[in-house]
C-alpha cells in the first residue's frame, strides 16, 4: 500500500473505483444465487398478514363456473345489458307517435328504442350504448355486482375486447376469443374470453377483507392506548396512532440489500460490505385523513443521488392485523416507497 | 439511453459527480482541425482540377462507360466507371487503376439491396473535349481537360461533379522509410505526393513542403495514437446543384432541416458517435449517418447517395453558377439574372468515390429512385407504431405489473412496455436479473393477455467475463473485433470491461441471430421484441467515445473503413435474429440509435439521447424530417426528452407532438421523476390520454402510409414541398409538415403558447390557400388539419391495445375539396405477420365501416328516420370544416 500513496492522487481514485466497481460486480454476481423470492420477509407470516389494498387480485380457480349466458339475460329487472340497475328506469322506452323511442340521458335527443345496443353510437353523450363499445364515452356495468360494494363498471371500450374484467364475465357477452397468437394462460394472468364465472371467489375475498379490517379496528385500541399520555399527539396521527410504532425499528429484506426501519426515526440500508445509507430521517406527514397515511421521512444521504437531490422514503400505512413491512420499492432513483401494514391504519 | 458521463461517474462514486456539465463535451470530440484528412481536403482551393479523362482509354459498353482519369500533377491514375441505371439514376466510381491492394468497398447485398438495374447509355455525342451521353430524358456531358461531369434533366444543369477541381484521391503508397523527424528527404513516392498537393494548393506555396501533409501515416488524438497502418487512404470530391438554393439529408445532425453553408463552421460530419447531452443547431456527428443528399426547387428535385461507411465530412456552399460553361457545353441557361448554385464537397477517410445521381425529377421520384438502391421502410407490425412506454429502468416484475395495471386503470392505451439495461444479470444481454425478474415469461405473458408487447435492450458489447456463455461462445469462435495488435479488443461500456463481435462478418451476424431463438434467450417469447442501443459503437474509453480506427474487421478492414456500418450490421442481424426466431413468419421490430442508409429495411431508429427542454421538442421536427427524407421514415424522439425532468406543460406538449410523430414513444433516464402519463395532474393527464388516444384513432391511417413507405420509399413525415413542390415559401419550413399529403400537422413547440400561425400551402383547396392563417391552440389542442380531396380511415373505438382494436369497424373521414369530391385508400393485412407471409393481400375481416364523415358537404341532407333508419349502418353526417379538417 506504502507504494501507492506515493503516486499521483489519480492512482489512488482508480484503486477507490476500482473497489467499488468490483464490489458492484460482486453483488450482481450474488445476484444469481438468490433465485427465489425477491422479498424475504422477517416477521412472522401467518395467513392473517393479508392487507387491504388489491381486493380483486387473487381467487380460486375452484370457485370459478361457467357463465349462464341465458340467466344473465333473464336479470330479475329488466334493462338492457351494461345498465346498472339503479338506472333500469332511464332506459324504458318512451313513445312518441307511437313509435317506441329512447331519449339519450344528457342529450335528450330521441332515437328509435331498437337503436339500443345496437353496436352504432347514436348519442353525442355516449348513452345509447352501455352494453357495445361504439360509444366513445359509454360505461358499462358488469351484470353481477356485490351487494353493499361500488358498482363496477369499465369504459365501455372493454365491452367484447376478449379479456374477462367483470368477475362474471358480463363483458364478454359476444363470448368470442382473442385471436390465437394473442391467447395466453398462466397463473396469476387476466381471463380471456369465454370467461369463468369467478364472483363467488371475489364476495369471499371480500368478505375476509372486511373481517380482517373488523379485528384490525378492535387491535387499534391498543394503538390508542398506548398513545394516551404522550405529549404532541398529532405527529404520530389521529389521536396519536401511531405512536406505538415509533418504538421499534422493522427489518425487511430485498437482497442484496436489508433495510431497518424506525417509524418517524429513521430508515437505513444496509448492504454489506457497504457504506450503510439513511434513506430519511426527518418525519413529516405527507397525508394523515380519509384513511390515506402516508409519512414522508426526508433528509436522507445524498451521495450518488441524482444532483440536488437527497434521498427520501415514504411510509404508506395499510390496514392489517400484524405491523410489518410489505414491500419497499426504489422507484426512481433515491426516492423509497415502503407500503407499512399495521391495525392502526384500520 | 447512454448517458457516459454520468454512467462513468456512477463507477466512480461520488469522486466525479461535481464535474457533470451541462452539455456536450467538445473536446471529446474531434474539429475538422483535429482530423487530418479533413484538414487536407478542406484546405484545398477551387479552381481547375489536375485530372483529365484519357479519352484513348475510353471503353463504351451499352450500359457503361469506363475511362482513365491521370491526375496530370503527379502522374497517378484513376479508372472512372459511369453507369446508366434504371429510374433516372446513374452511378459515378472512382477508383485506383492499380491499387497496392483492393480498396474497401461495401458489399452489395448489405447497402445496395442488390447490384442496381443498369439502363442503356446513349451516346449522344463524341466531341474533342467531350462526349454526351443520353440517360433516358438526361444528358450526362464528360469534359476530359479539366475533368468534370455534368447532369443536365430537360433543359436545364442539375448536378455537376467536379466542376470545382476538389476531387483528391490518396492512393494506397508504401510507407517511407524512417527518416529524421525535422527533414524528411523526398523519395519518389513522397515527391508524388507533394506535387499532387502543391498542385491543389495552387495559391498556397508558401509554408514548407515537409509540413504540408500533417497526419499521413499516424495521427495523434488527446492521448489516442492512431498508427494508421495503410497511410493516407481518403478521398474526395465536389457536387454542385447549379439553380438550387436548397439542400436536405445527410443525418444526423441536430439541425434544422434545408442545410446551412458551413463557411463559418466546421463541415457537416457523418461519423457515428455517442455523444452525451448533444448541442443543437450544429454539425457535429450524432448517432447515425445516411449520406443522401437532395437539392430541390421550384422545378426538380435530384440528388445523390455517397455510398462510403468511413468518416465523412461535407463542405456546403451558397454559390452562383457559371453560366458561361453551361452555355458552352449545352447551349444552355439564358437570360440574365443570376444563377444560383449549392456547391457540395465530400470527403472520406478511406473507400471509393462512389456516387449514385438520382435525377428526379419529382420529390417523389428521387424517394423511389434511393429506395431501389437501398430498400424501403419494411412495413413495421402494427403495435410498432402504436404508443411505446418506456424508461430507465422498469425495475421489477412489479414495476412492470404496476405501471400496466395504472395504464388501464386511466383508461390510457399503450402497446409495448420497455426494460432497459438494468433488467439484465450485470449488464450480460439476453440474461435477466433473477432477483428483479425471476419469471420473465409470466410477466410478458401478464401483457401479452392483452394484446401487448414487450421490448428488452440488447446491445453489442459482451461483458468479458468466462462464467458468461454469449461472451465464451463469441471467444471461443474467434468472432470478437480485434484491436489494432490483433488481441481481442477491449474496451469499456456498461457492464465494464467488454468485447464487441465483429458484425462486419456475415457469420457473426447470423451467430447472433441464432441468439435470439427461444432455447437460447432464456425467458423470451414471441411477445419480446428487441432494442439496439451503444451500437455506434459507444466505447467509454475509446477515442471519441467508440472503437480505435485501426481497430480490425472481418476481410481485412478497419474500423477506419467500416465505422458508420457498425450499428448498421448489429440491428440487421438482430431483424434476422426475430425472423429467424420465428421462421419467417414474425414481422420484426428491432429499435436502432445507430444507422446507416438502409437501416430503413430493419426497424426503427430514434434520434438518441435528447434533453426535456422546449428546444429539444421543437428540434424533434426537422431531425425527424430529415430523417424521412434520407429514408429512415419509421423515427422518432423520445417523448418528454431523456435527461433532466420537463414540466407539465413540456411534458404534454410533447405527448401531443409525438402523437403525430412516426415513432411514439416516451423515454426518461434513470435521475428523472418517474413521468408516466398517468402521474401528471388531471388536467395534463387527460390531454395526454386524449393526445395518445387519437394516435390509436388514426393508426389505420398510419399503417397506410407505412405501406405505401414500404411500396414505393415515399416519406411519411413529409416536408410541404414534398406534395407542394413548386411552392417555395415551404422550402426551409420545417416546423410543420405533413403525413402522407393528408395531414398537416404544426406541433405546438413553444413554452405559454396558445395559438400558432399555420401556413397551408396549394392554390385550389376549399380553403384559402398559400397563406398564413392564426389559429388557436390552448394546450387541449393540437394543430392538424385535413386537406381537401382526402379521406383518412380511422378507428374511433380506442381499446386498451391496438390488438384489441383488430376486430372494430373504420370511420373514415372525408374532406371534400372545392369540387365536392375526395379521393383515398388504405390498407390492411395481417397486423403482425411477415410481408411474404401474406403476399396476395387477400384475407377476410371482420371490421367494416361504421361512420363516414363527410367534411364541407355544403348542406345538411334532409332525411327521414325511417330512411335513416334504413341507412343507419351507413350513417352519413355532414358538418362543416372543423379545425381538424
Amino acid at each position: 500500500m506504502q507504494k501507492i500513496w506515493k503516486r499521483p492522487r489519480v492512482l489512488v481514485l482508480i484503486v477507490i473505483a476500482a473497489v467499488i466497481f468490483l464490489t458492484f460486480q460482486f453483488f450482481s454476481l450474488e445476484a444469481l444465487f438468490h433465485t427465489q423470492n425477491k422479498a424475504v420477509q422477517v416477521s412472522h407470516l401467518n395467513n392473517e398478514d393479508r392487507v387491504l389494498e388489491n381486493v380483486i387480485e387473487n381467487f380460486n380457480d375452484e370457485d370459478s363456473v361457467p357463465i349462464e349466458l341465458e340467466k344473465s339475460n333473464n336479470n330479475k329487472v329488466d334493462k338492457p345489458i351494461g345498465v346498472h340497475d339503479d338506472d333500469a328506469h332511464l332506459y324504458k322506452a318512451v313513445h312518441v307517435k307511437k313509435k317506441e323511442m329512447f331519449r339519450c340521458l344528457e342529450t335528450k335527443k330521441l332515437i328509435p328504442f331498437s337503436w339500443l345496443n345496437d353496436n352504432y353510437c347514436d348519442c353525442e353523450d355516449s348513452s345509447d350504448e352501455p352494453g357495445t363499445a361504439a360509444c366513445p364515452r359509454g360505461r358499462f356495468y358488469c351484470t353481477s355486482q356485490l351487494p353493499n360494494q361500488k358498482a363496477v363498471s369499465l369504459p365501455s371500450s372493454r365491452v367484447n375486447d376478449g379479456i374477462c374484467d367483470c368477475c362474471d364475465g358480463s363483458d364478454e357477452w359476444s363470448g368470442e376469443a382473442p385471436p390465437q397468437w394473442m391467447r395466453h394462460k398462466g397463473k396469476n394472468l387476466v381471463q380471456q374470453a369465454p370467461c369463468q364465472n369467478h364472483c363467488n371467489a371475489i364476495a369471499k375475498l371480500s368478505k375476509e377483507n372486511e373481517q380482517i379490517r373488523k379485528m384490525g379496528q378492535r387491535l387499534k385500541k391498543v394503538y390508542l392506548q398506548a398513545a394516551q399520555t404522550i405529549r404532541d399527539k398529532e405527529r404520530y396521527g389521529p389521536n396519536g396512532v401511531f405512536y406505538k410504532l415509533s418504538q421499534k425499528c422493522f427489518l425487511y429484506k430485498s437482497s442484496p440489500y436489508e433495510y431497518n426501519i424506525c417509524p418517524f426515526h429513521s430508515v437505513k440500508q444496509e448492504h454489506f460490505p457497504s457504506e450503510r445509507w439513511f434513506l430519511g430521517r426527518k418525519a413529516v406527514w405527507k397525508q394523515k385523513s380519509h384513511g390515506q397515511f402516508l409519512l414522508q421521512m426526508l433528509e436522507g444521504d445524498a451521495a450518488n443521488c441524482p444532483i440536488g437531490k437527497s434521498r427520501q422514503s415514504m411510509i404508506l400505512f395499510l390496514c392489517g392485523i400484524n405491523d410489518r413491512v410489505v414491500d419497499l420499492r426504489e422507484d426512481e432513483k433515491c426516492e423509497y416507497i415502503i407500503k407499512f401494514a399495521t391495525p392502526a391504519a384500520c | 439511453m447512454a448517458a457516459t458521463t454520468i454512467r462513468l461517474s456512477y463507477y466512480l462514486c461520488c469522486l466525479l459527480l461535481i464535474v457533470q456539465v451541462h452539455s456536450v463535451n467538445r473536446d471529446n470530440f474531434k474539429t475538422c482541425d483535429q482530423s487530418g484528412f479533413c484538414k487536407r481536403h478542406r484546405s484545398m482551393q477551387p479552381g481547375n482540377s489536375p485530372y483529365i479523362v484519357l479519352m484513348d482509354s475510353l471503353k463504351i459498353s451499352s450500359s457503361q462507360i469506363s475511362v482513365q482519369l491521370l491526375n496530370t500533377k503527379t502522374n497517378v491514375r484513376l479508372v472512372l466507371d459511369l453507369y446508366g441505371l434504371q429510374g433516372n439514376t446513374a452511378r459515378v466510381k472512382i477508383n485506383e487503376l492499380e491499387p497496392l491492394k483492393p480498396r474497401y468497398e461495401i458489399p452489395v447485398g448489405d447497402v445496395l439491396i442488390g447490384e442496381p438495374k443498369q439502363q442503356d447509355l446513349k451516346v449522344l455525342d463524341k466531341g474533342a473535349g467531350s462526349i454526351t451521353l443520353g440517360l433516358e430524358d438526361n444528358k450526362i456531358v464528360v469534359s476530359y481537360s479539366p475533368f468534370r461531369i455534368d447532369f443536365i434533366a430537360g433543359e436545364e444543369p442539375v448536378v455537376s461533379i467536379n466542376a470545382q477541381g476538389l476531387l483528391k484521391f490518396e492512393h494506397f503508397r508504401k510507407k517511407p522509410e524512417a527518416q529524421p523527424e525535422e527533414q524528411a528527404p523526398a523519395n519518389p513516392i513522397e515527391g508524388e505526393e507533394k506535387k499532387e498537393e502543391e498542385g491543389e494548393k495552387k495559391e498556397e506555396e508558401k509554408k514548407p513542403d515537409n509540413e504540408e501533409e500533417p497526419g499521413l501515416w499516424e495521427e495523434t488524438y488527446k492521448s489516442f495514437h492512431d498508427p494508421k497502418p495503410n497511410g493516407p487512404a481518403s478521398v474526395g470530391i465536389d457536387v454542385s446543384f447549379p439553380g438550387f438554393e436548397n439542400v436536405y439529408g445527410i443525418p444526423e445532425h441536430a439541425e434544422s432541416m434545408a442545410l446551412k453553408t458551413t463557411k463559418d463552421t466546421d463541415p457537416y460530419r457523418l461519423f457515428n458517435l455517442d455523444v452525451f447531452e448533444y448541442e443543437l443547431y450544429n454539425p457535429m456527428a450524432l448517432y447515425g449517418s445516411v449520406p443522401v443528399m437532395w437539392a430541390h426547387n421550384e422545378k426538380s428535385t435530384v440528388g445523390i447517395y455517397w455510398n462510403n461507411a468511413a468518416e465523412t465530412w461535407i463542405d456546403i456552399r451558397s454559390t452562383t453558377a457559371d453560366k458561361n460553361f453551361f452555355s458552352k457545353i449545352a447551349d444552355l441557361v439564358k437570360g440574365n439574372t443570376e444563377m444560383a448554385q449549392m456547391d457540395t464537397h465530400w470527403f472520406s477517410e478511406s473507400g471509393v468515390v462512389d456516387i449514385f445521381v438520382m435525377l428526379g425529377p419529382r420529390p417523389k421520384d428521387v424517394f423511389k429512385q434511393y429506395a431501389a438502391l437501398t430498400g424501403s421502410t419494411e412495413l413495421p407490425p402494427l403495435f410498432a407504431i402504436a404508443y411505446h412506454q418506456c424508461r430507465w429502468n422498469y425495475n421489477d416484475q412489479d414495476d412492470v405489473k404496476n405501471v400496466d395495471a395504472n395504464m388501464d386503470s386511466f383508461d390510457i392505451p399503450y402497446d409495448v412496455i420497455w426494460l432497459d439495461i438494468e433488467h439484465t444479470n450485470g449488464k450480460r444481454y439476453f440474461t435477466w436479473d433473477a432477483h428483479k425478474f425471476p419469471s420473465s415469461k409470466d410477466m410478458i405473458n401478464g401483457v401479452a393477455v392483452k394484446g401487448r408487447k414487450m421490448v428488452t435492450i440488447v446491445d453489442p458489447h459482451l461483458k468479458r467475463d468466462d462464467n458468461y456463455n454469449v461472451y465464451t461462445d463469441a471467444k471461443n469462435r474467434d468472432m470478437m473485433v480485434k484491436g489494432g495488435g490483433g488481441e481481442e479488443y477491449e474496451g469499456w461500456c456498461w457492464p465494464g470491461s467488454s468485447s464487441w463481435p465483429d458484425f462486419i462478418n456475415p457469420e457473426v451476424r447470423n451467430w447472433w441471430a441464432s441468439k435470439f431463438q427461444y432455447s437460447e434467450y432464456g425467458g423470451s417469447t414471441p411477445d419480446l421484441y428487441i432494442w439496439n442501443d451503444m451500437n455506434e459503437p459507444s466505447v467509454f474509453n475509446g477515442p471519441e467515445i467508440t472503437f480505435h480506427k485501426d481497430v480490425q474487421h472481418y476481410g481485412g478492414t478497419e474500423n477506419r473503413d467500416v465505422h458508420n456500418l457498425y450499428g448498421f450490421y448489429v440491428q440487421k442481424a438482430t431483424a434476422e435474429g426475430i425472423l429467424m426466431r420465428s421462421n419467417n413468419e414474425q414481422r420484426p421490430f428491432v429499435l436502432t440509435r445507430a444507422f446507416f442508409a438502409g437501416s430503413q429495411r430493419f426497424g426503427a431508429v430514434w434520434t438518441g439521447d435528447n434533453m426535456g427542454e422546449w428546444s429539444h421538442l421543437k428540434v424533434s421536427n426537422p431531425m425527424l424530417l430529415t430523417l424521412n427524407l434520407a429514408g429512415i421514415t419509421f423515427s422518432g424522439a423520445d417523448v418528454g426528452g431523456f435527461f433532466r425532468n420537463p414540466d407539465h406543460e413540456l411534458q404534454t406538449r410533447w405527448y401531443q407532438a409525438g402523437s403525430f410523430q412516426p415513432f411514439f414513444r416516451a423515454h426518461a433516464h434513470i435521475d428523472t421523476k418517474r413521468r408516466e402519463p398517468f402521474l401528471l395532474p388531471e388536467e395534463n393527464m387527460k390531454i395526454v390520454r386524449e393526445a395518445i388516444r387519437k394516435r390509436y384513432t388514426y393508426l389505420p391511417f398510419w399503417y397506410t402510409l407505412f405501406y405505401h413507405g414500404f411500396r414505393s420509399g415515399e416519406t411519411v413525415m413529409s416536408p410541404l414541398w414534398v406534395t407542394y413542390p413548386e411552392d417555395k415559401s415551404t422550402f426551409e419550413m420545417d416546423d410543420e409538415y405533413l403525413l402522407g399529403s393528408s395531414l398537416l400537422v404544426k406541433p405546438i413547440t413553444e413554452q405559454g403558447s396558445v395559438g400558432t400561425s399555420v401556413y397551408f400551402p396549394g392554390k385550389d383547396e376549399s380553403y384559402a390557400g398559400s397563406q398564413n392563417t392564426y389559429v388557436n391552440a390552448p394546450l387541449d389542442k393540437i394543430p392538424v388539419f385535413q386537406r381537401g380531396g382526402s379521406i383518412v380511415p380511422r378507428k374511433m373505438r380506442v381499446r386498451r391495445s391496438s390488438s384489441l382494436m383488430a376486430s372494430d369497424p373504420f370511420t373514415l373521414i372525408i374532406c371534400l375539396d372545392k369540387q365536392g369530391e375526395a379521393s383515398g385508400d388504405f390498407f390492411k393485412n395481417n397486423i403482425l405477420q411477415s410481408s411474404n407471409a401474406d403476399p396476395s393481400g387477400k384475407g377476410s375481416t371482420k371490421e367494416w365501416v361504421e361512420k363516414l364523415i363527410i367534411v364541407g358537404y355544403p348542406k345538411l341532407p334532409q332525411v327521414s328516420i325511417s330512411q335513416l333508419m334504413a341507412i343507419h349502418s351507413l350513417y352519413i353526417t355532414a358538418m362543416i370544416v372543423t379545425a381538424e379538417c
